[in-house]
C-alpha cells in the first residue's frame, strides 16, 4: 500500500467518526440549551437525555449496518437497549429521589420553625401566667394587664418579638389582647406550611404559622399552617 | 503481523505524521478536555469526578436549591460552570465514547478493510470508547440494582426522623400544659407549684403517632414517650414494616426542657 492509498484510507476512516461524533455533540448542545431554564436543570438534562438515546441507536443501527452480521446487530442493538433501559431507571429514580429530598429539606426546616416559634410564644405567655397566678394583691390585675406590665411594647396587631441576632426570622404577633384572653401568631419569614393556599393572619399566602392563646385555664396550641 | 512486515519493508511509518500530529493533538484535546471537567468538579463540589453523569448533576443542583431555600436564601440561576459539566457529561458519556467503540468494533466486523490501519485505529478508539462505556455500563448496572435499596433507606430514615421531629413536638405541648398547670393554683385545678397529679389532657392537639407517659415528682417531670404508629399524613412516606420500637424520654422543669433528651431504639 503506498503512502496516498494509506492517507485516504485512513481518512476514510476517520472522516465518519468525526462527523457522527460533530453531529452528536451538536444535536446535545442545541438541544440542551433550547430547554435550559435558569433555575433548573432538569428539563435541559432530560430532553439531552431523550436526544442523546436516540442518537444512540441511530449510531448502532447505523455501525451495525451490513456487511456485520446480522445477528451480531441484534445483539449490539438488544444490549444498548438493555443498558439504556437501566440507566433510564436509575435517573428516574434520581430525579424523584433528588427532588423528593428537597421538600423533605423544606418541611423539616417548617418543623424546625414551628418548634421554634411554639416555644418562644408559650415561654412567653408561660411567664405571664406565673406572674398572673403568683398575685397575692387585691385587686387582681388581669392576665392582659399583666402581660403588659411584663411586655410594655406589646399591642394588639402589633409585633411582639424581638429578634435575638441578625439572623433570627422569627416573627410573632399580638392577635388579641383582652383582660382574660392573650393570642400570639409566630412564623418564621421564609417557612412554608402545609396548605400553600392558607392565608396567614398578615395576608402572606402559604406561610407556616402557629398560634398559642392564654386564658387563666392555660395555653392552648393550634398549628393553623 | 502483516502491518508490521510491511511497515519494516517499504521504510516508511505506517501512519504519515500529519496523521500522527493529529492523533496527538486530539488525545491532548481529550487530556485538557478531561482537567477541565476534573477541575470544574472540584470547584463545584470539591470532589473529584470524571466524568460526571448529567443526571447527577442536575440531582445535586436540585439538592443545592433546597439547601438554600431551607437557610432562607433566594435561588441562584444555574452557573456556567455547572452547565459546561454537565455538558461534558454528555458529549464524553454519550458521544465521543460511544462512537469511538462502536467504530472500533466495526473495523474488528468488518473483515475485507486493510489490515494496516484497521489495526491502529481499532487499538486506539477501543481504549479510549471502552473505557468510557466501560465505566458507563459498570456505573449504570451497579446503580440499577442498589438504587431502589438506596432510596428505600433514606426514605425509612426520613420517616423514622419525622416521628421523632413530631414526638419532640408534641413532648414540648405537653410540657408547656404541665408547667401551665403547676403554676395554677390548687383552687383552680392546678398544681400550686408542683406537678404532682398532673395528667396529659386527651384534648392536647398531639399528633397521635406515641404514646405518652408522665411522672411528677414535686417539682419535675418526666414525660417518657413511645412510639405506637408511623405518620400516615405524608405520601412520600409509605412504611410497610411494623412499627419499630423507638422512645424519647424528657424532663421538666419550670423553665421548659432539661437537656439533653433522652432516645432509645430507632430514635437513638
Amino acid at each position: 500500500m503506498t503512502q496516498d492509498e494509506r492517507n485516504i484510507e485512513i481518512r476514510r476512516e476517520w472522516s465518519p467518526i468525526l462527523g457522527w461524533m460533530a453531529t452528536g455533540v451538536l444535536v446535545v448542545v442545541v438541544v440542551f440549551f433550547l430547554f435550559l431554564e435558569p433555575y433548573d436543570l432538569w428539563p435541559a438534562v432530560n430532553a439531552s437525555g431523550i436526544a442523546s438515546a436516540v442518537f444512540l441507536i441511530v449510531l448502532i443501527i447505523a455501525v451495525t449496518r451490513p456487511p456485520v452480521q446480522r445477528y451480531t446487530r441484534w445483539i449490539v442493538l438488544a444490549t444498548a437497549l438493555v443498558v439504556l433501559f437501566m440507566h433510564w431507571y436509575s435517573w428516574i429514580e434520581q430525579q424523584e429521589q433528588s427532588k423528593w429530598q428537597r421538600s423533605q429539606l423544606m418541611r423539616i426546616h417548617s418543623y424546625i420553625s414551628g418548634a421554634i416559634a411554639t416555644t418562644a410564644m408559650g415561654d412567653s405567655l408561660l411567664l405571664c401566667l406565673r406572674d398572673y397566678c403568683a398575685q397575692s394583691d387585691v385587686p387582681r390585675q388581669s392576665m392582659g394587664e399583666v402581660f403588659l406590665a411584663r411586655f410594655p411594647f406589646a399591642r394588639e396587631g402589633g409585633s411582639f418579638y424581638t429578634p435575638l441576632h441578625p439572623d433570627d426570622s422569627l416573627q410573632v404577633h399580638v392577635l388579641v389582647l383582652k383582660p382574660d384572653s392573650i393570642q400570639l401568631a409566630g412564623r418564621i419569614s421564609y417557612a412554608r406550611g402545609r396548605n400553600p393556599n392558607f392565608i396567614a393572619y398578615d395576608g402572606r399566602v402559604g406561610v407556616m404559622e402557629h398560634r398559642v392563646t392564654l386564658t387563666a385555664g392555660g395555653l392552648r396550641h393550634e398549628f393553623t399552617n | 503481523m502483516n502491518s508490521q512486515i510491511e511497515t519494516q519493508e517499504s521504510g516508511k511509518p505506517e501512519i504519515p505524521s500529519g496523521y500522527l500530529f493529529a492523533l496527538i493533538l486530539a488525545s491532548l484535546v481529550m487530556i485538557g478536555f478531561a482537567s477541565l471537567s476534573i477541575w470544574l468538579s472540584v470547584k463545584i463540589w470539591g470532589r473529584m469526578v470524571i466524568p460526571e453523569l448529567p443526571y447527577m448533576i442536575a440531582a445535586g443542583s436540585e439538592i443545592s436549591h433546597g439547601l438554600r431555600e431551607f437557610s432562607g436564601a433566594s435561588l441562584k440561576e444555574l452557573s456556567p460552570n455547572l452547565i459546561i459539566l454537565a455538558l461534558l457529561g454528555f458529549i464524553a458519556i454519550y458521544i465521543v465514547g460511544p462512537v469511538l467503540l462502536l467504530f472500533a468494533l466495526r473495523r474488528r466486523w468488518t473483515p475485507r478493510l486493510p489490515a494496516t490501519s484497521r489495526i491502529r485505529l481499532v487499538s486506539v478508539s477501543s481504549l479510549c470508547g471502552g473505557v468510557i462505556v466501560g465505566l458507563f455500563v459498570l456505573f449504570v448496572s451497579t446503580s440499577f440494582f442498589t438504587q431502589s435499596s438506596t432510596v428505600r433507606s433514606v426514605r425509612r430514615a426520613q420517616a423514622i426522623g419525622y416521628s421523632r421531629d413530631l414526638m419532640i413536638r408534641d413532648m414540648l405541648i405537653i410540657s408547656h400544659d404541665a408547667r401551665a398547670y403547676k403554676f395554677r393554683p390548687v383552687r383552680n385545678g392546678g398544681g400550686g407549684g408542683r406537678f404532682d397529679g398532673y395528667k396529659v389532657p386527651a384534648d392536647l392537639p398531639l399528633s397521635n403517632i406515641g404514646v405518652y407517659n408522665v411522672e411528677p415528682a414535686d417539682t419535675i417531670l418526666t414525660v417518657a414517650g413511645t412510639i405506637k404508629t408511623m405518620p400516615a399524613d405524608d405520601p412520600a412516606i409509605e412504611w410497610r414494616e411494623p412499627v419499630p420500637d423507638g422512645g424519647i424520654i424528657a424532663t421538666v422543669i419550670e423553665r421548659g426542657f432539661s437537656f439533653p433528651l433522652k432516645f432509645s431504639g430507632v430514635f437513638q
